[in-house]
């Protein structure tokens, strides 16, 4: 099997997984309206996504088109399913591929980038999970004034080494 | 079931967070070892495949808390099983608690206090599922067009591919930047994601020179994840000079 023929059967398999993942993610809400038989009309929801929908329908479209060149086949497949992407997703694909040395759109590229991605869920889920676990012990500690500087700024510790490590792998070119 | 018995912690959204969890876990789980059969099957150095996964574990652990940070939030008002599976299902803690109180507003009720009543609590489920479903609807839509699209740029000239994928990157770090600077006006207070980041970076060019002068090649994996703790831990001790 050469590499276009994996990609093709990773765009067929991936797309079993997304459209079953559409099933899973409106099953949630009509399960909840026939358990409950709480159907809410048309108009609150209507409303409620007013606020939402035109901002967030256009950037989830913005973030396809943006990283699926950097997430590859089975990456974005997964990512934009396990959600995080910006945040977690392309930076552990990303930076996987720069420590390993692989280009963007490279076989290697394509695996590690999955492999990473497939990671961070797997680790996300379960440390989300054990949180809800232990949600009463955890809370407090969490919840601590002294720790919320640590989580308000994870975006600028996060971009800060990214961007060094981007900038820096591209100064000869750009610079020189 | 009337209205009033509503509790949104009820064993059967637990149900159904269960569900939600092992459909991510196995989905997950299924494209690693695709991936890593993959990575065999041409001959992939194995050691590269273990340094992924153990940096990327790695790396993840500090995210992953800030979202569960998310969960415990959102959980005051919406019960835990309904952030849980949002969190771990293309949501984000930017889009949820927007989408929430967005709904609520609506239906004039209080973020404040846990919701009681089915129908205010099937809006939100609906508002957020609803929101968030073209990113994963138009993904398999899109998805050939912009890689065949990619590719006939880089057909055509592999320097100018590159610096087509740099400028994507550099974009994303811009649209964050805004974030980080956004507050600087207020002065002191605002200056310290600024700092942050400066120190973030500051860590990571003292990792890469350890990497290529010192010859430290384990640090190289876990540069990133080390950058993030040493500058998360310099804003704990730093935030009380910032006020």
């Amino acid at each position: 099997m050469n590499f276009t023929e994996y990609n093709e059967l990773t765009h067929r398999r991936g797309k079993i997984w997304i459209w079953s993942a559409v099933c899973l993610i409106l099953f949630v809400p009509i399960a909840v309206c026939v358990k409950y038989n709480a159907w809410p009309g048309f108009l609150p929801v209507f409303k409620g996504l007013l606020g939402v929908a035109p901002i967030y329908w256009t950037v989830g479209i913005i973030e396809i088109i943006t990283f699926t060149p950097m997430l590859g086949t089975g990456g974005t497949y997964l990512s934009f399913v396990t959600g995080n992407v910006t945040g977690l997703k392309v930076p552990a694909a990303l930076n996987a591929m720069e420590s390993a040395g692989y280009k963007a759109e490279t076989e290697e590229a394509e695996i590690t980038s999955t492999i990473a991605i497939a990671t961070a869920s797997i680790i996300t889920t379960i440390i989300i999970s054990l949180g809800v676990l232990l949600f009463v012990q955890l809370s407090p500690l969490l919840n601590h004034p002294s720790l919320k500087p640590a989580f308000d700024n994870i975006m600028p510790s996060l971009f800060g080494g990214l961007g060094v490590v981007y900038i820096s792998k591209n100064w000869k070119r750009d610079f020189n | 079931m009337s209205t009033s018995e509503f509790n949104p912690d009820s064993p059967f959204i637990y149900g159904l967070a269960f569900i939600v969890i092992a459909f991510i876990l196995a989905q997950s789980l299924f494209f690693l070892i695709h991936a890593v059969k993959r990575a065999n099957a041409i001959g992939m150095d194995k050691r590269i495949v273990l340094r992924t996964i153990g940096s990327t574990a790695l790396f993840t652990i500090a995210p992953a808390v800030s979202i569960l940070l998310g969960v415990i939030t959102l959980a005051k008002f919406l019960g835990l099983p309904l952030p849980w599976i949002r969190l771990s299902v293309i949501g984000a803690i930017t889009y949820e608690l927007p989408a929430a109180t967005s709904t609520a507003q609506a239906m004039g009720i209080s973020l404040s206090e846990t919701i009681t009543k089915a129908e205010n609590y099937s809006a939100i489920v609906w508002v957020m599922t609803l929101g968030i479903l073209p990113s994963v609807i138009c993904t398999p839509l899109l998805i050939k067009k912009i890689q065949k699209g990619v590719l006939n740029i880089k057909s055509k000239d592999s320097a100018w591919g590159n610096i087509f994928m740099t400028s994507l990157f550099m974009g994303m770090i811009s649209a964050f930047s805004g974030m980080v600077f956004s507050r600087v006006r207020q002065g002191i207070p605002g200056l310290l994601p600024v700092a942050v980041l400066a120190v973030s970076a500051l860590v990571m060019i003292i990792c890469g020179l350890l990497v290529k002068k010192a010859g430290w090649k384990w640090l190289e994996n876990y540069a990133l994840p080390f950058s993030m703790l040493i500058s998360m831990t310099f804003s704990v001790i730093a935030a009380p000079l910032f006020v």
